[in-house]
């Protein structure tokens, strides 16, 4: 049985190698066991281990170099037996049937000693590539022989018997090799293979009983659907890989003998089931690309994660010095730990083959990936020599393993964007077909990174344009109640202009006079001059003269221009300007005043612009008044009039007009100010108020300065009386 | 009349001169408010308006000083002359006494003005036809002997009253322009506002917000 059990194991192995993953497994599966060995040895012994290995294997490594050579040889062979296969297997897998029952009977009553003994050789072989290399034996290469026994068992034996056979087998051989992929195995992905395995295998089973077959179809089956699709980017090379596979498995199964034979129906219906598995998975390639590429990923990913290499490495060094015997549990404790338990079972069996489909599964993708995106370094020495390492050489194996993943994997990112770049010049085109000015509106999309937005510079432009209008709103609004603009408008400037000229005038005539003057005639006008200068005088015009708040300006200022004029003022002077801006201010701070009693709310705004006006225009007239005053003056000549009177006169009406100017201005701002009390914000109101005020006193000094101006006028009218006198 | 001081980059002064009665003070009026002053009265001593307008894209505020034509304020308005960069010289077609005055007037703009100021020979009242007691021809030949620029004018129609104030201010633009008219001169009649409305403006509304503060 042992003989048996390691021949099966070594069978298995090779079977699986080569059936499995002929080509791309055999490498795999190689390595996995050199791997084992290395790891058995210990990590750090990996080239000597893996030498040592190949020595103490030499079958193996004959195999191993077989299995290469098988492949290549397989590719040719699998042509030749892939037709005769279909043929053979039913005869064989009856045949093979009477065998493997006797041996499912050794097999079942002695399923601990087996899988102990397995588990040794398994471990010898399998082992390798549990990396728990529970057998520091070597292991013996007795494949070709178990493989025919283990066939025939397994074609034998019923479903259970047989799943069990395959799953100790699987655990000898296939194990191993998954389990240089179990790292890799996730446990979903286990789940879905034993499902989708399942199915197979119960058709399997049922046909051909081949087990084995069956579990590695519905493994192969399973990655061809899930994982295989990721991975083989062309189906061709699936297929031929599927053809290699199926040719090592011939051509070892030729080579190993008579039994060999009985494994062939199974293979060749095994073959049939992978072609047509392969070639649905082509046609569906496409299709699943993303999902199976995600599988990939996450098998990948939850095999980093799933057992560190070194819990894997302690426990299963632990185990195996504790038990030899209970190896098999320690292999699916570094499998699945949770399945341990039930490999005891028969049922567990089962369990466990559905484990090695699931391993399968899990395996291929890696494995098939790897080897499919370089396919030339299958039968590398290199690699051969690498896996045959201990647990350094799998995790150097398994790092190649994760590479050659994200090769495959960037292969397909790289395909799927060219298909998405195809697909989108595509519906660029049809696009661009169908609406001609699309090219137009895609330029304007483009350029709208580069050139400013026109939408933003025209919000710009109106913001610019909004707050220019604002600003010169603002400034009207300000013009509006400015003081001085008012006054300018109103012609004061021009007549205070004309005013000064005329003073300038008088001025340098009335110098030009005095020098011209004798002595005697100094004298005699010295006095009148003075006078005038004097009554020009206006000490206590800042205080308010009358504290009657109100004066009759009209009568006032008509007795005193007529004192001015000599009585001899214009009609058009005495109804002038003057008395109409005033009687209009007048009228209108009357009006409002009105208003406020009865109740009607004025606008504080309003009524500060209403004063500076009124000021503004009053100050005007006043200095248009002195003007035409100062002009008048200098016309009159030989009146007789007393200049002193004028002057005088002139100062009192300076007074008025002074007194004016402060009685519209406190009207205004009583106005203001019952406003202020009523408003809601007086605090806004005060500045117009004080602004108000402000703006009387500018008034105030606008006429006291036209008033002064008129002095040398007065004077020169004075001199050209006296010396008309004369 | 003319909505702000500092809307306009220019401010021309011009004075009209003449004999009583040519109708300085309607030209004015006929220029400042486009209206006919039917029965206007005698100016005293001098009477002012202003028209901003536009020339070479330039804002000029016109500030016009009509003067008296009464012989007695002969006096008073020779004081005017001083600082006027355009001098209108008015007659009346329908008066040759007032057309033969115009070496008087043109004496005394002559010599109380700048050698720069631009003076515009007037024939008012051309609207009057067939009243005329002077030809255009006469007059025209006068301008062009006393390098004047010549318009004959109806402040009655509007006739002609618009070109010869804005002629006037293309002239002197265009002294201004030739850089014969010195701005910086004291009596050049120019005043420009280089820093026009938006410093008028920074300068003016602090001294308000200073003045609302206190």
């Amino acid at each position: 049985m042992s003989d048996s059990e390691e021949e099966f194991a070594s069978a298995d192995e090779g079977e699986e190698e080569s059936t499995n993953s002929q080509p791309k497994k055999s490498q795999t599966g190689q390595l996995g066991k050199k791997e084992e060995k290395t790891k058995a040895k210990g990590p750090g012994v990996q080239s000597v281990e893996r030498k040592e290995s190949a020595n103490q294997s030499g079958s193996r490594t004959q195999q191993l170099t077989k299995s290469t050579d098988q492949k290549q040889k397989a590719e040719s062979a699998a042509k030749q037996t892939a037709n005769s296969k279909s043929s053979v297997t039913e005869k064989d897998d009856k045949g093979s049937v009477g065998q493997s029952k006797a041996n499912p009977g050794q097999q079942q009553p002695t399923g601990k000693g087996k899988k102990v003994r397995k588990g040794k050789g398994a471990k010898k072989a399998a082992g390798k590539t549990d990396e728990t290399d529970r057998n520091p034996e070597p292991v013996v290469v007795e494949k070709p022989e178990t493989t025919t026994e283990k066939e025939t068992e397994k074609s034998d034996t019923e479903l259970k018997s047989t799943t069990m056979d395959v799953e100790l087998k699987d655990n000898e051989s296939g194990m191993p090799q998954e389990t240089t992929s179990q790292p890799s195995i996730p446990e979903q992905p286990t789940d879905t293979a034993k499902a989708e395995v399942a199915k197979p295998m119960a058709e399997l089973t049922a046909e051909l009983s081949c087990t084995e077959p069956s579990a590695s179809t519905a493994g192969g089956g399973v990655q061809d659907k899930q994982t295989e699709k990721p991975h083989s980017m062309s189906p061709q090379d699936g297929a031929k890989s599927i053809f290699d596979k199926l040719a090592g498995a011939t051509h070892k199964e030729e080579k190993n003998g008579e039994k060999g034979a009985g494994s062939w129906g199974s293979w060749g219906g095994w073959g049939t089931s992978l072609l047509s598995t392969a070639s649905k998975s082509v046609s569906t390639f496409t299709s699943q690309v993303g999902e199976g590429f995600s599988t990939v990923l996450e098998t990948v990913e939850a095999s980093l994660g799933a057992p560190s290499p070194e819990e894997l490495a302690n426990i299963e060094k632990a185990e195996e010095a504790v038990k030899e015997g209970e190896g098999e549990e320690g292999n699916k404790q570094s499998a699945d730990e949770s399945k341990q338990p039930e490999n005891k079972d028969q049922r567990a069996a089962e369990k466990s083959t559905d484990d090695k489909g699931t391993e399968d599964t899990a395996e291929k993708p890696v494995t098939e990936s790897s080897q499919e995106a370089p396919p030339e370094q299958d039968g590398s020495p290199s690699e051969a020599e690498g896996g045959a390492g201990g647990l350094g050489g799998w995790f150097s194996s398994f790092g190649k393993v994760t590479k050659k993943l994200e090769d495959t994997g960037k292969n397909i990112m790289t395909g799927g964007l060219d298909v998405l770049e195809s697909i989108g010049k595509k519906t660029m085109d049809v696009i661009s077909e169908k609406d001609p000015g699309f090219a137009h509106t895609k330029g304007l999309f483009k350029d709208k990174g580069s050139k400013p937005n026109l939408s933003q510079m025209l919000r710009e432009a109106k913001e610019e344009a909004e707050e220019k209008a604002k600003m010169e709103e603002e400034h009207k609004e300000a013009q509006k109640a400015h003081f001085g603009t008012l006054f300018d408008e109103h012609q004061g400037l021009a007549r205070l202009e004309a005013l000064e000229m005329l003073s300038n005038q008088s001025e340098a005539k009335v110098q030009g006079t005095l020098g011209s003057l004798t002595e005697d005639q100094l004298q005699s006008i010295k006095l009148e001059l003075v006078m005038i200068k004097e009554a020009f005088q206006l000490e206590d015009l800042d205080e308010p003269e009358d504290d009657e708040m109100d004066h009759n300006f009209a009568k006032l200022m008509t007795e005193h221009l007529l004192v001015v004029h000599a009585g001899t003022t214009p009609d058009k002077l005495n109804k002038g300007e003057l008395f109409m801006v005033q009687s209009k201010i007048r009228e209108y701070l009357k009006d409002s005043k009105e208003e406020q009693e009865s109740g009607s709310k004025q606008n504080a705004k309003d009524l500060h612009r209403s004063a500076i006006q009124s000021l503004a225009e009053l100050t005007s007239a006043a200095v248009g008044q002195f003007h035409k005053a100062g002009e008048l003056l200098l016309l009159q000549q030989d009146d007789g009039a007393n200049f002193a009177d004028r002057a005088s006169s002139l100062a009192n009406l300076t007074r008025v007009l002074c007194t004016e100017v402060g009685i519209i201005s406190n009207k205004f701002t009583q106005c203001m100010n019952a406003v202020a009390a009523n408003s809601e914000d007086p605090d806004s109101i005060n500045p117009l108020i004080t602004n108000v005020y402000l703006e009387a006193g500018n008034s105030a000094t606008y006429i006291q300065d036209a008033f002064q101006l008129l002095l040398p006028v007065m004077q020169m009218a004075a001199l050209q009386s006296h010396a008309n006198r004369d | 009349m003319a909505a702000g001081p500092y809307n306009y980059s220019y401010i021309f002064k011009y004075i009209i001169i003449g004999d009583m009665g040519v109708g300085k003070s309607c030209l004015l009026h006929q220029f400042t408010e486009k209206k006919f002053m039917a029965d206007c009265p005698h100016t005293i001593g001098v009477e002012f308006g202003t028209r901003i307008i536009e020339v070479s894209g330039q804002k000029i505020k016109l500030q016009i000083w009509d003067t008296a034509g009464q012989e007695r304020f002969r006096a008073v308005t020779r004081s005017y002359y001083r600082g006027a960069a355009g001098a209108l010289m008015v007659y009346d077609i329908t008066r040759r006494s007032t057309y033969n005055h115009l070496s008087s007037w043109l004496t005394d703009a002559r010599n109380l003005t700048n050698p720069n100021t631009v003076i515009f020979l007037i024939g008012n009242k051309s609207d009057l036809e067939a009243q005329r007691d002077v030809t255009y021809e006469e007059a025209k030949q006068f301008a062009d002997e006393n390098g004047l620029m010549f318009l004959e004018c109806s402040a009655k129609t509007g006739e002609n009253v618009e070109e010869a104030f804005l002629d006037t201010a293309r002239k002197i633009y265009q002294n201004i322009q030739d850089g014969s008219l010195d701005l910086n001169a004291a009596e050049s009649g120019v005043q420009h506002k280089p820093s026009a409305p938006r410093n008028a403006i920074n300068t003016d509304q602090p001294a308000n917000k200073e003045g609302c503060a206190c």
